[in-house]
């Protein structure tokens, strides 16, 4: 089985890395990225993705909210700073962006 | 009412008890008791002394008026012209009411044909007020003209003829005198009075209240002057006290902005590169085991990522304060900020050096925000022209485009221009923004060295 990944951050060079690590990571593949919380929303609901990887800070409803609204088997919220709060409240896995390899995606999806 | 009853009974009682006293010494003094016939007499003269007694009580007052008025009318009305200016004066009413009330109730109580008051005001003497009215009046008074007034007291004809003949323009040929207003040795203003020809001269008891009157009116004079001066330097540090709050208020929220503005160019920028290069060496250590031939473009792309990053780190260090301002002075900084907001232009600099380190961030940040706006607003073909030059203890900045401009006063700039004034501000300089459509902007300022 492949597991489906959706990626959302406004940030594009993070966006890109998320795309190689998910392309160089046996059983993974990518099937959209997003720029915005809202645009992930839509996305998921028409991609039905297995893991869905959600920066915390983006314009609109950012990805705390994002994640809420989302169903998936897997939500992780990412971010360049330690998890918030706000983050650990949303009942998703969090993980720093600079913690993020295939290794990590690999150990994200075994532990959900 | 009950007061009243009061008073007239203690009244009666006392003048019944003085009649009775008199009686009794009366008695005393012939050594026996009146006859059946004198106690007639005594009863009648008795009741004849208190219906006197009660009635003068009564009239008194009206006889001291009438007497007053009939003896020593001028005098009286003169002393209570001297008291009434001075509770006036003390009452606070404005300079220009004071003196024309002044020269109203001189007229009246003298018997004048006129009555002018002149104020002095460093050499300037003006005709304030005048009974009957007329225009206000200014001569220039030389030292000699102003020193001589000052040590006059009252005078009369002869010394007016002399020193100020052009005070007497207008004033009727009688009788005059001019009274010198002067505080600690400085002639404060005039009193001039006069009657017409014919009418009684002005003697020492006039001249007297004329003294009196030119000390109060000089006085109050003074305690007004000193009094609107004081008003204005308050206003004043009012005005500066509130122009200082709204500029820290806005130092503060610049630099909270600033701040805001350097963490998200951080987290924006280098750090978000610096993240993708994390996330790209994991990658490059899978693909080396599970696929060895995909490393190198992987690699690659790393080595592109730290460039970029190096070079938003240095972009961000140079907002911050640029290293060419350190090390090589304004003149070469603002060359560097010239070409990095890709302007045509120059800088003009001779004679200029290094200077403390406020001044030089302050000249670089006040010409950098400057030409920042002529790069957007100017005009693409638009020269700008920066001349930093010294000048006494300061130094002076100029930044001058030819380009577009605009209305003056129509509010452009907000923010950035605020914010060169209040670092001007800080430092004690200034700054003039000139600008008009179609003829070019010009920003220049100064700071105190």
């Amino acid at each position: 089985m492949t597991v489906r990944v959706l990626v959302a951050d406004d940030q594009e060079p993070f966006r890109r890395a998320a795309g190689a690590v998910v392309a160089a990571t046996a059983g993974f593949t990518l099937v959209g990225s997003a720029s915005s919380g809202e645009e992930a929303v839509a996305m998921a609901s028409t991609l039905s993705p297995d893991l869905v990887l959600l920066d915390v800070r983006m314009p609109g409803i950012g990805g705390v909210e994002a994640a809420r609204r989302i169903r998936a088997p897997l939500k992780v919220l990412i971010s360049t700073y330690p998890a918030t709060e706000a983050a650990r409240a949303a009942g998703s896995r969090f993980l720093r962006k600079e913690d993020f390899g295939p290794a990590a995606l690999r150990a994200l999806w075994q532990a959900r | 009412m009950r007061a009243r009853a009061i008073a007239l009974t203690i009244r009666i009682g006392g003048l019944l008890a003085l009649v009775a006293c008199v009686y009794a010494l009366g008695v005393l003094g012939i050594g026996r008791v009146p006859t059946e016939d004198e106690w007639t007499l005594v009863g009648f003269s008795a009741f004849a002394a208190v219906v006197c007694a009660l009635a003068y009580a009564s009239l008194r007052p009206r006889l001291d008026a009438f007497s007053d008025r009939l003896l020593r009318r001028d005098e009286a009305s003169a002393r209570d012209l001297v008291t009434s200016f001075g509770s006036r004066a003390v009452r606070g009413l404005p300079a220009d009411e004071l003196l024309l009330q002044l020269a109203e109730s001189l007229r009246a109580t003298l018997s004048l044909a006129r009555a002018e008051v002149w104020t002095n005001t460093g050499g300037i003497l003006e005709r304030a007020a005048a009974d009957p009215p007329a225009e206000g009046r200014t001569l220039i008074l030389d030292g000699a003209e102003e020193a001589a007034a000052a040590r006059a007291g009252v005078v009369g004809r002869t010394w007016l003829g002399l020193w100020l003949p052009d005070v007497l323009l207008g004033l009727p040929g009688g009788p005059l005198r001019i009274a010198a207003m002067t505080h600690a040795g400085e002639l404060v203003g005039l009193i001039v009075v006069s009657r017409e020809a014919g009418q009684p001269d002005l003697g020492p008891a006039d001249d007297e209240v004329l003294t009196q009157l030119a000390r109060q009116a000089a006085l109050a004079l003074h305690d007004l002057r000193l009094g609107s001066a004081l008003e204005a330097s308050t206003d004043e540090l009012r005005r500066q006290a509130a122009e200082l709050r709204e500029s820290r208020a806005r130092i503060v929220t610049a630099a909270d902005a600033e701040r805001r503005r350097i963490e998200r160019d951080l987290h924006d920028g280098a750090q978000q590169h610096l993240i993708g290069l994390v996330v790209n060496l994991e990658v490059a250590r899978e693909l080396a085991s599970t696929d060895p031939q995909q490393v190198r473009p992987v690699l690659d792309e790393l080595s592109g990522e730290i460039h970029t990053a190096l070079d938003e780190l240095r972009d961000l260090a140079h907002g911050i304060y640029p290293p060419v301002l350190v090390d090589r002075g304004l003149r070469e900084a603002i060359e560097a900020a010239l070409l990095r907001a890709r302007v045509q232009g120059g800088v003009e600099g001779d004679g200029t050096g290094r200077y403390p380190v406020d001044v030089e961030a302050t000249v670089y940040f006040c010409c950098l925000e400057a030409i920042q706006n002529a790069a957007k607003h100017a005009g693409p073909a638009a020269h700008v022209g920066v001349r930093i030059w010294e000048e006494d203890t300061t130094l002076l900045f100029e930044i001058v485009d030819d380009g577009r401009g605009f209305e003056s006063g129509a509010g452009r700039g907000g923010v950035g221009v605020a914010n060169m004034r209040d670092r001007v501000g800080a430092l004690g300089g200034q700054l003039h923004i000139e600008s008009a459509p179609g003829h070019g902007t010009r920003v220049v300022g100064g700071v105190p060295l």
